[in-house]
């Protein structure tokens, strides 16, 4: 077996999580109950100094 | 041995904007939401714009997480059961994900572009206040 390589043992025991409350899930987030092997969540969020757009009312790029 | 989740109760008021409530297993899981977020002095909206394409968030690619060390993972489940009798959750939104029971992969994306439009005069006298 390589030595480089990393040994990862988990004991998942009994679990009991009463009660949960959440206000919200937004913007690529996950709440799970349960297993999994691979999360990935990425959220780009862009509203730099330009974004605020003084003047007269120009209309986007039509679709 | 996969454990299975055991949820008695699940209140949820509102879902939206690409998000996922999923009870039992998957495989994968990709929820993916591009937003164009305006605000505007004036409610004046053409019906027909909005091209995410002359924005470039929406193009740019999004650098992926390397994994450079080789980890052996090995997992023992005692207990069968993840038990939560109640959950209660008042929104999921823009690529949310409420999951109860197992997945494979979990790959959510959101790019959000924020634009606010304002008149000349409003901006001057916010500018000119302390």
């Amino acid at each position: 077996m390589n030595d480089d390589q990393i040994q990862m043992h988990v004991v998942n025991q009994s679990i009991v999580v009463g009660r949960v409350r959440i206000l919200g899930v937004g913007s690529s987030s996950v709440f799970q109950v349960g297993d999994t092997e691979t999360i990935t969540c990425s959220s780009i969020f862009d509203t730099p100094p330009e974004s605020l757009i003084v003047g007269p009312l120009v209309p986007f790029a039509p679709e | 041995m996969t454990r299975t989740a055991l949820v008695a109760q699940l209140r949820i008021i509102t879902i939206e904007d690409g998000s996922i409530l999923q009870v039992g297993d998957t495989v994968q899981t990709v929820p993916v939401s591009n937003v164009l977020a305006v605000q505007r002095e004036l409610p004046r909206y053409a019906g027909n714009e909005g091209a995410l394409s002359a924005f470039p968030v929406f193009a740019q690619e999004i650098p992926a997480v390397i994994v450079k060390e080789a980890v052996s993972l090995s997992i023992r489940n005692d207990d069968p059961y993840i038990r939560v009798p109640f959950i209660e959750i008042t929104g999921v939104s823009t690529s949310g994900i409420v999951h109860l029971g197992n997945t494979g992969t979990i790959a959510a994306q959101v790019r959000t572009k924020h634009i606010r439009q304002m008149t000349r005069e409003t901006a001057e006298a916010q500018s000119a206040s302390p």
